[in-house]
């Protein structure tokens, strides 16, 4: 029978430390997909128009949506890494970024008449789009919740999700830069969709690999 | 109790600079804690099963003791931890657990009660073990041998040797978890 104090004498005699180091979370998440996305977008292209898109009002939400759900997601991984923390303000973040996306796709619900919908909505790169972002997904959200390993989260699953929304995010970030479909009815359904199985994926894996 | 969590930290501290004897100083400050809340929020388990996951608690602290940051309180970190685990291994049990987030510094601590307390579970799995880490861990726990010896005695050289009994006790970790994930 293993004493309690056998257990402290052998865990005393342990030295070795782990590091636990946010950027390094943060760097696991965003290098691979940089790199995937620049062997695509080498494959595929910058769209043409990019300056001009950037500056459209309802096509600027394809980069900036991504971009804060990619933050609010790694904020929320990171802080859940901690476990005392309690971290609010990042999941009120995440909610935001659906509101917004759900607004925007709202707003264009009421101006597209409703027997077009489907064709906004099915645009003619689906696949393109779902492969790409699920793709390189996957490469960020291997990598993050191999480091991501290392911390102390009591909320397994919901780190995997943050962490898996947050990889979906910087890929959909990256695939906007190719992808010339600018109605929000296409990109929200369909980003979303792809940013949201990364999410599950990354919920489900997190439950397995990140239990303390 | 503001003053204990001044002498954990110092000693978690004092620990993290490589002063074992203060880290197993802080160990043994903690356990009887630990045991004390265990048989307050764990009531209805008997001693030995308390004892498994005083250890359980013990040994995920030991392995994750990094992601405690030295410039925050220290007892939250405990208590998030020791919460956790409680509820994970009542699961596991097949019971619906309801713990409140909650400061236990009301909670006595409790000395061991019978025989000093043992755990069924750490024996049971160190029988699941590889038989290096086995027999690492159990010249350590039950001889007492030191990492000096240990590494003269698996023929390993002291970095190895460090990074074995690690190992070990990740492997061990794992075993745990996973022992109550499948019940």
């Amino acid at each position: 029978m293993m004493k309690t104090d056998d257990l402290i004498a052998v865990l005393a005699k342990d030295t070795t430390q782990t590091r636990f180091v946010s950027a390094a979370v943060v760097l696991a998440v965003l290098v691979p997909i940089c790199l995937a996305g620049t062997l695509l977008l080498l494959r595929i292209g910058v769209r043409h128009d990019l300056g001009r898109a950037v500056m459209a009002p309802l096509v600027v939400w394809k980069w900036l949506l991504p971009f804060l759900l990619a933050s609010a997601g790694l904020t929320l991984a990171l802080a859940l890494s901690r476990p005392e923390s309690r971290p609010r303000a990042a999941l009120w973040g995440m909610a935001a970024v659906a509101l917004v996306a759900a607004a925007l796709f709202g707003l264009r619900a009421v101006v597209v008449p409703q027997a077009d919908w489907a064709m906004a909505i099915k645009g003619y790169t689906v696949r393109a789009c779902l492969t790409a972002i699920t793709s390189m997904g996957l490469c960020g959200l291997i990598c993050g919740l191999a480091v991501l390993r290392r911390g102390a989260t009591t909320r397994p699953r919901l780190s995997g999700l943050a962490i898996g929304l947050a990889s979906g995010g910087a890929a959909a970030l990256v695939y906007a830069l190719h992808c010339n479909q600018d109605d929000p009815m296409f990109y929200v359904v369909w980003y979303g969709a792809a940013i949201l199985a990364l999410g599950l994926i990354g919920a489900a894996a997190g439950r397995r690999v990140l239990a303390m | 109790m503001a003053e204990d969590d001044d002498d954990w930290a110092d000693m978690l501290r004092a620990a993290n600079r490589g002063d074992t004897a203060a880290y197993a100083r802080f160990l043994a400050a903690l356990a009887p804690v630990l045991r004390g809340i265990i048989r307050a929020r764990a009531g209805g388990l008997d001693p030995a099963s308390r004892e498994d996951i005083v250890q359980e608690v013990l040994l995920t602290i030991h392995l994750k003791r990094h992601t405690w940051a030295p410039d925050r309180p220290l007892r939250p970190w405990v208590y998030a931890i020791t919460r956790y685990k409680i509820i994970d291994v009542l699961r596991g049990m097949g019971r619906t657990v309801m713990l409140p987030v909650e400061d236990y510094a009301d909670i006595l601590p409790a000395e061991a009660e019978a025989d000093p307390f043992a755990s069924r579970d750490t024996d049971r799995m160190l029988d699941l073990l590889d038989d290096r880490s086995r027999n690492i861990l159990r010249a350590v726990a039950y001889e007492g041998v030191k990492l000096a010896d240990l590494a003269a005695r698996f023929g390993l050289s002291d970095g190895a040797a460090r990074v074995a009994l690690h190992r070990a006790l990740g492997r061990l970790a794992a075993l745990r978890r996973g022992g109550h994930d499948e019940n």
